[in-house]
Parts: C-alpha cells; sequence; structure tokens
C-alpha cells in the first residue's frame, strides 16, 4: 500500500486494488496467488506430454540392445550423441526407457488413483450418509485396511494377482481407498446437516437423488485434491514394487527397474540411477504440489 | 368446526443418549414428549417457547424428517406415521417447510432457477417449459425478480434468501407450510416484509401455517391460535387473542411478562423465572414446570397434568385448574 492518505471516495477501489478485467489478467492473478498449483500443474502436464507422444519422443527403441550400446569391457557408456543419457548394461538407450517409464507411471499412478476414488466415494458416501450400523461396518473394515503396512499388502496381492501393469494398479487402487473412504465420510456428515439436504428431504427427494445432486457437489474439492495427491502417492509405490521385482517386468521399463538396474552399476554408470531417480522425484513433486495448490484455491479454510 | 387438516395424536420423538465404548443407549432426551393438537385449514398455529423445548423437533418430526418415535399424525383423512416410503414422499407435495437458516437453506452449488424447479422435477410436475414460467412466476409472487433465476444463493442477501425459500416450498402448491422460524435469522426491518409476504401468500394460495417461533409478538400478530410448549411439552393453546390476553398456564403468564411493553411508564407486574431449564434427558416428575412455577402444589409434584378445555376453545394443563384449585391462581 502506498503512503498517500486515502482519499475516501476511492478507498474501497484502492484497497481492493486494481480490478483484474482480461482473462490473461485473472490468470496472472491466480498463478501468483496460487504459484505451486501452476509449478505442479505445468510439471504434469509436461510428464502426460512425454507419457502420451513416447513413442514420437524416444530417439530409439526402449528395448532394443545396441550392439554399439556397451564399450569393449561391457560396461554402460556414458551420455554421447546417440545415447544423450547414456545407455544400461544391456546396451539399451536410457533416455528412451525413462521417456516410456513415464507411461508406466502416470498409468499405474492415474488408474489406482481412479479405482480408490469410486471405492473410496462409495463407502464413504454410504458410511456418512446412512449412519448406524452400515457406518460402523465400513469405518471398521476401513481401519482394518490402515492397520495392515500397505505396501507389504499390495506385494501379498500383486504375488497373488501376477505382476503386470494391470494389476499392479488394480492393487495399488483395491487397497487405497480407505483414507480417501473416511475424508469423504466427514465431509458429508458435515454437509448432511445442512438444511438445504432437509429441505431436498421435505421435498420427496430419494437418497439417491440427495447424494448425488445435493451432497456429491460439495464435498467435490476434496475428493480432487486427495486424488491428485493420491497419483503421486501411487507412482511412489509403483516404482517401489518395480525395484523390488514384482511390479513391472524386465525388459519393460519402469523407472523402479531402471533404478534397481542401475544400483549395481552406480559406481561406474552413475547416471543409471540419477536419471530414473530425478524423474521419479519430479513427477511426485509435480502432483504434491498441484494437489497442495489445489486444496488453497479450491478450500481455502484449511491449509495456508 | 370445520374438519381439521392436520391432527398431531400423542407425537413423541425421543433421542437416544449413547454412551460408552459399545454404544448402549443409556437414556433418552424427550424431546417432544406426548404433543396433541389440531390445525384448521387456513389458520395459523403459532407454536411458541424457549430454546429446546422441542418445537422445532415437532414441525421436523410431523412432517417425517425425523421419525417420531410414537404417535401420529393425520392429513385429511391419511395416516402419515403409517405410509411406507414412497408414499410418503409423494404425500410430501402437501406438505412443505420453510427453515430458520437463509443461509444453509439453499445449496450453493445451484442457480435459483435450478433450486426453485428441483421439487417439481423430483415429482414429476409439468413440462421443463412450464417448470421455468412457475419458478418465475413464484419468484415474482415472493417479492423477487423473475431474473433472480439465473444467478446463485450468495449473491442475494438473507431476507431475499429467505423469499427463496418460500418459493421453492410453494411450488409444489402445498396446503400445510410448516415455517420453522422463518424470521428469526433476519433484521427486524426484513422480519415485517417476510410476515406481510406470508400473510399475502396464505391468503392467495389458501396456505394453512404451522409457525414456529419463539418471538411472542411475531406470533401474535401472524397466528390465528397459538400453543405453548414447554420441555417437550404443550403447556396451553387458546386463541391468540385469548391467550395473549388472558393466559392461563403459569408458564404463559411468565413468558408473556417478558414482553417489552412500548410504554415505559407503564405498570406492569414482571414474572421472573427462577433457575434453569430442567434436562428434558431427565424431566421432572409430575407437572415439568413445577420446578420453577410460583405457584407449585404437591400434587405437581407428584401427577402429571391432564390436557384439558379449561374454556371453549383454551386448554390448558396445569393443576390449578378443574377440580384440583377452586377459582384458579390470583391475578
Amino acid at each position: 500500500m502506498s503512503q498517500l492518505p486515502l482519499q475516501p471516495a476511492n478507498s474501497a477501489a484502492v484497497a481492493a486494488g486494481p480490478r483484474p478485467r482480461t482473462r490473461s489478467q485473472r490468470l496472472w492473478k491466480l498463478m501468483r496467488s496460487y504459484p505451486s498449483m501452476f509449478i505442479g500443474g505445468f510439471i504434469v502436464l509436461v510428464m502426460i506430454v512425454v507419457a502420451v507422444f513416447a513413442p514420437v519422443l524416444a530417439p530409439h527403441d526402449p528395448l532394443h540392445q545396441f550392439d554399439n550400446g556397451l564399450n569393449q569391457m561391457g560396461m554402460p557408456l556414458g551420455p554421447s550423441h546417440q545415447f544423450l543419457l547414456g545407455t544400461d548394461p544391456e546396451g539399451r538407450d536410457v533416455l528412451s526407457r525413462v521417456i516410456f517409464g513415464a507411461r508406466v507411471s502416470l498409468e499405474v499412478g492415474v488408474f489406482a488413483a481412479l479405482i480408490s476414488l469410486v471405492i473410496g466415494v462409495v463407502l464413504g458416501v454410504v458410511s456418512g450418509y446412512f449412519g448406524g450400523w452400515v457406518d460402523m461396518v465400513i469405518m471398521r473394515f476401513t481401519d482394518i485396511i490402515l492397520a495392515f503396512p500397505f505396501l507389504l499388502f499390495v506385494i501379498a496381492l500383486v504375488a497373488i494377482l501376477q505382476p503386470s501393469v494391470a494389476n499392479v494398479y488394480i492393487a495399488i487402487g483395491v487397497l487405497g481407498w480407505a483414507q480417501m473412504a473416511r475424508i469423504i465420510r466427514g465431509q458429508v456428515l458435515q454437509v448432511k446437516e445442512f438444511e438445504y439436504v432437509q429441505a431436498a428431504r421435505a421435498i420427496g427427494a430419494r437418497a439417491g437423488f440427495i447424494i448425488f445432486k445435493e451432497i456429491l457437489p460439495n464435498v467435490l474439492a476434496p475428493v480432487i485434491v486427495f486424488t491428485t495427491l493420491n497419483v503421486g502417492t501411487n507412482i511412489l509405490i509403483e516404482s517401489s514394487l518395480s525395484f523390488l521385482g514384482i511390479g513391472v517386468q524386465p525388459p519393460h521399463p519402469s523407472w523402479g527397474n531402471m533404478l534397481q538396474e542401475g544400483m549395481t552399476v552406480m559406481q561406474l554408470a552413475p547416471w543409471m540411477i540419477y536419471v530414473p531417480g530425478l524423474s521419479l522425484l519430479l513427477a511426485v513433486l509435480g502432483f504434491n504440489l498441484l494437489g497442495d495448490g489445489l486444496r488453497d484455491w479450491l478450500d481455502p479454510r484449511v491449509g495456508k | 368446526m370445520t374438519e381439521a387438516l392436520l391432527r398431531v395424536s400423542n407425537l413423541k420423538k425421543y433421542f437416544p443418549i449413547k454412551r460408552g465404548v459399545l454404544r448402549r443407549t443409556v437414556g433418552h432426551v424427550r424431546a417432544v414428549d406426548d404433543v396433541s393438537f389440531e390445525v384448521f385449514p387456513g389458520e395459523t398455529l403459532g407454536i411458541v417457547g424457549e430454546s429446546g423445548c422441542g418445537k422445532s423437533t415437532t414441525g421436523r418430526t410431523l412432517l417425517r424428517l425425523l421419525e417420531p418415535t410414537s404417535g401420529e399424525v393425520w392429513f385429511k383423512d391419511k395416516n402419515l406415521s403409517q405410509l411406507n416410503k414412497s408414499e410418503m414422499r409423494a404425500m410430501r407435495q402437501h406438505l412443505q417447510i420453510v427453515f430458520q437458516d437463509p443461509y444453509s437453506s439453499l445449496n450453493p452449488r445451484y442457480k435459483v432457477g435450478t433450486i426453485l424447479s428441483r421439487p417439481m422435477e423430483v415429482h414429476g410436475l409439468y413440462t421443463p417449459k412450464q417448470r421455468i414460467q412457475r419458478v418465475e412466476m413464484m419468484l415474482e409472487r415472493c417479492g423477487l425478480n423473475p431474473s433472480a433465476k439465473d444467478r446463485y444463493p450468495h449473491q442475494f442477501s438473507g431476507g431475499q434468501r429467505q423469499r427463496i425459500g418460500i418459493a421453492r416450498a410453494l411450488t409444489l402448491n402445498p396446503s400445510v407450510l410448516v415455517l420453522d422460524e422463518p424470521v428469526s435469522a433476519l433484521d427486524v426491518s426484513v422480519q415485517s416484509q417476510i410476515i406481510n409476504l406470508l400473510e399475502d401468500l396464505q391468503e392467495e394460495f389458501k396456505l394453512t401455517y404451522l409457525f414456529i417461533a419463539h418471538d411472542l409478538s411475531v406470533v401474535h400478530h401472524i397466528s390465528d391460535r397459538v400453543a405453548v410448549m414447554y420441555l417437550g411439552q404443550l403447556a396451553e393453546l387458546a386463541t391468540s387473542d385469548a391467550l395473549f390476553s388472558d393466559p392461563l398456564h403459569p408458564y404463559t403468564q411468565a413468558l408473556l411478562s417478558a414482553i417489552p411493553h412500548p410504554d415505559p411508564r407503564a405498570k406492569r407486574e414482571r414474572i421472573l423465572l427462577s433457575g434453569d431449564l430442567p434436562s428434558p434427558a431427565n424431566p421432572p416428575t409430575g407437572c415439568p414446570f413445577h420446578t420453577r412455577c410460583a405457584h407449585a402444589m404437591d400434587i405437581c409434584r407428584k401427577q402429571k397434568p391432564v390436557w384439558r378445555e379449561e374454556r371453549p376453545g383454551h386448554f390448558v394443563a396445569c393443576h390449578l385448574y378443574g377440580s384440583a384449585v377452586e377459582g384458579g391462581i390470583p391475578r
């Protein structure tokens, strides 16, 4: 604020600052208010583009073992013109593998989050809206799920289902809904007490109508935020699984199994762990920033 | 006398109190404890009482927004307490409610037009085009510009939002409207506008009101008959004029003496109640009011007073009347 004494006539205008008029001005204001949302959003967007256009962007076939991909001693090559980020112990192009690895990470992260979303929302809403013994049963079940070490549980389930990309996201999704269900239940309990929900009942609306039309639109913000954060977490879990050898199976690339392969030659070929490791860091950071920013934007009461 | 439109008999609503790990029921809050009254077509029945006396619960229980513990509610020749869920949903067309808080009673996610056409949509009434026309008509009748339908609830003031709430209740053409403290959240100047609007609408649409409030002067103004509630039970019920000019129950007398008088020099006796409202989880034996009543007798502590018609149309539940004591209380 300026040092000038405020003129009474325009003090309101001064206090509020110039009102953003055009669309780009509004966008600029939003970006300045919630920078983490845009930084996170940018990272996520880059990752999506890379994943979708992987076949176009990757310079080589990620599975092809190049004859000139290893040196005379059979060790991976460092970054060069042909292999921008070097090669791995099998003589494959690391850059291409990282690009295709983004596909796996995104696929698992997003689909697992969607499965968790559906299960969590359904159980949370039913639990919160109907209450009573239904609520009791669902919440105790949720407690049981949360009491198990999550990664161990997922490992067990993947082992039963056979390791594959689809089974990995099914396992993560099917087991990862518990927190979502709790969040939704809490929100529904709160919204349920508002008089507009009572009004809908007084009108004669059915439970399904009330849930979908009156309650769900008002609990959407935390759902979006939590799902976004969940994608990041799921990407990390997928990498852990692949690192442990029960996620994506070699030779197919995933950031997790690339890290594992790189670990053995860490001293000689550090790029083998830096590249997938940094990609993983950036991806998770991106989703977390986006989720946090969305929370600040959609629900100003929490955070900040 | 004409046939009653709404008959409430022995309505009870107990809320269980649950304690401990096993959530065992250790007692009940008797929010509404054996309440009976009738509402006649076209009249306004006011229900007054201090907060926590169960007046709102009565309104919600008779609409089955809360399931009654026991008792019956008859609307015309239908027993509402016997209807199954879908029959009750259909019946809700005829019985509508206006809520106290105009801020939480409208869903912030929808435009006013959507909110107002919802009831008709739910009941499958009219074509979409007719619904819009009806929404516009209702907004106009309730003193709002029809263009309000394209705006969101947060763009309106408290009084305007209450008008929207009233319009929503009326879109289904109900015959009974439960008004649950419709003006107590509003400024005094806005209160009178809403009261006038309610009176106009009652005449135009031949509505029957159940007006729940704690503001005595408002209730006196709008009601034909008034019921006084205390601790979940009815204390007195009479025509508005009879009740306000000649209250019988000591509780009603105390309530009325609390109304500020416009003339500061007017000589009047204020009856000050001592003590707090007893807990409805553990109500006093006998007459619920005996702990605070200046005229309490032995019998009041032991026996619950019967609900009797002391004068034509003037009901009271008090041992001071009838056979127990001759001549009533000295005033």
